[in-house]
């Protein structure tokens, strides 16, 4: 597995839970640390959930640490052309942010960080059954809402 | 699901970037960490083509429908097979040299020795547990002792896999897969032109020939991976040119 690749993908993750640059960086990096000094390598595919569940329990910390403080709103890049992708990513953005946020959590592992079914279960706890239920679930629950939006099939 | 929402999703999830400096100066100070050698072999397994095994495990299906139905001529039909494994795991183990990536290969986290090493020892374990299972095999019809069949066996092979490392290391490129090759189809043809004689040259009293031969076989094997191990450690002079 490509370090760089999967760096990208926990800072993205963090980033997901912390909504601050610097913060998701910081907490990323400190993750890999621990993950290695653990003994783990990228080379197992099947440590690949650890190092997520490592990620997920700092943002917990952070968050704690933090729960005093406003949270930002999370941004997207602004594209120096925006197309209609960018637009309608902004919509799905605004959609997506109705759903609970274990729900958004699946959405994102699964279609934003590409991560196989058995890595979800192992990162959020839940049985196969569960996952693939509440990834349905909330498809249909986003292609109707998307639909309300105008947003194009 | 459709392709369009699925990019959407992704593209909902984005995050700024993180600074790229910083995270250069991470990745490049992480410490990787050590692999256990069991490890690093099923790694390097991983890697091996799905050819390997699948013509692997195609020459024992052979034997096996050999055995059923033409017993006696079992063996030396096989025997001209087994170079195809030599050849194998030959040209398996000097891939990175064959296609120019051994001085690539040395600048990753293992070393080519250690690399190839592996590679040879998995392909070379794989195989004599193919010779092992064909052994039994190939008995049927005769009344020869596993250790003579085994022998008739192992002979074509270790003949291939000497043949072909000598070429290997005194062929450059892609030469080296039809050296190989070659050193392959003269070992089976020379089996299946010999079937004829299968009856005199697989008698009991040249039992001491063949032993002495598996055994020249065995160490001239050694002395060729020896030197193939060594061929790699030539290339460091051209590292040393590198700032």
């Amino acid at each position: 597995m490509d370090l760089e690749e999967q760096y990208d993908k926990i800072y993205r993750y963090c980033y997901f839970r912390l909504c601050d640059r610097h913060l998701a960086q910081d907490v990323t990096q400190e993750a890999f640390l621990r993950f290695y000094r653990q003994g783990s390598g990228l080379d197992n595919r099947k440590a690949l959930p650890y190092l997520y569940t490592i990620a997920k329990n700092l943002c917990i910390d952070v968050f704690r640490k933090q729960a005093a403080a406003p949270i930002e709103e999370p941004e997207i890049e602004a594209a120096s052309d925006p197309s209609e992708e960018w637009i309608d990513a902004l919509v799905v953005r605004s959609v997506v942010s109705k759903l609970p946020k274990e729900e958004q959590e699946l959405l994102f592992l699964r279609y934003a960080n590409a991560l196989p079914i058995n890595a979800i279960c192992k990162i959020t706890g839940l049985s196969r059954f569960a996952v693939r239920r509440k990834l349905s679930k909330s498809l249909k629950w986003l292609k109707e809402e998307l639909k309300k939006e105008g947003f194009s099939e | 699901m459709n392709h369009q929402l699925k990019r959407s999703i992704q593209k909902a999830f984005a995050a700024p970037k993180p600074d790229p400096q910083e995270k250069a100066r991470f990745l490049k100070t992480l410490p990787q960490p050590q692999i256990g050698m069991f490890r690093f072999i099923l790694v390097q397994a991983s890697y091996l083509r799905k050819a390997t095994w699948i013509l692997s495990g195609l020459i024992l299906l052979l034997a096996l429908f050999g055995a059923r139905n033409m017993r006696q001529d079992t063996l030396w039909i096989i025997s001209a097979f087994v170079p195809v494994l030599g050849l194998l795991a030959v040209t398996e183990s000097t891939r990175s040299m064959t296609y120019g990536m051994s001085e690539f290969e040395m600048s990753t986290r293992f070393s080519l020795k250690s690399v190839v090493l592996a590679r040879m020892s998995i392909l070379g374990l794989i195989h004599f547990a193919v010779i092992a299972a064909l052994t039994p095999l190939c008995r049927s019809g005769h009344d020869f002792s596993l250790l003579r069949t085994g022998m008739y066996l192992m002979v074509p092979y270790l003949l291939t896999v000497n043949f072909s490392l000598w070429i290997a290391r005194r062929v450059n490129g892609k030469e080296t897969i039809y050296g190989c090759m070659c050193a392959a189809v003269i070992v089976s043809g020379i089996h299946t032109g010999l079937h004829f004689a299968t009856g005199l040259i697989y008698q009991e009293i040249y039992t001491g020939w063949w032993i002495v031969l598996s055994g020249f076989l065995l160490i001239a094997l050694a002395h060729e991976i020896h030197c193939t191990m060594k061929r790699t450690e030539e290339y460091t002079w051209n590292l040393s040119l590198i700032g």
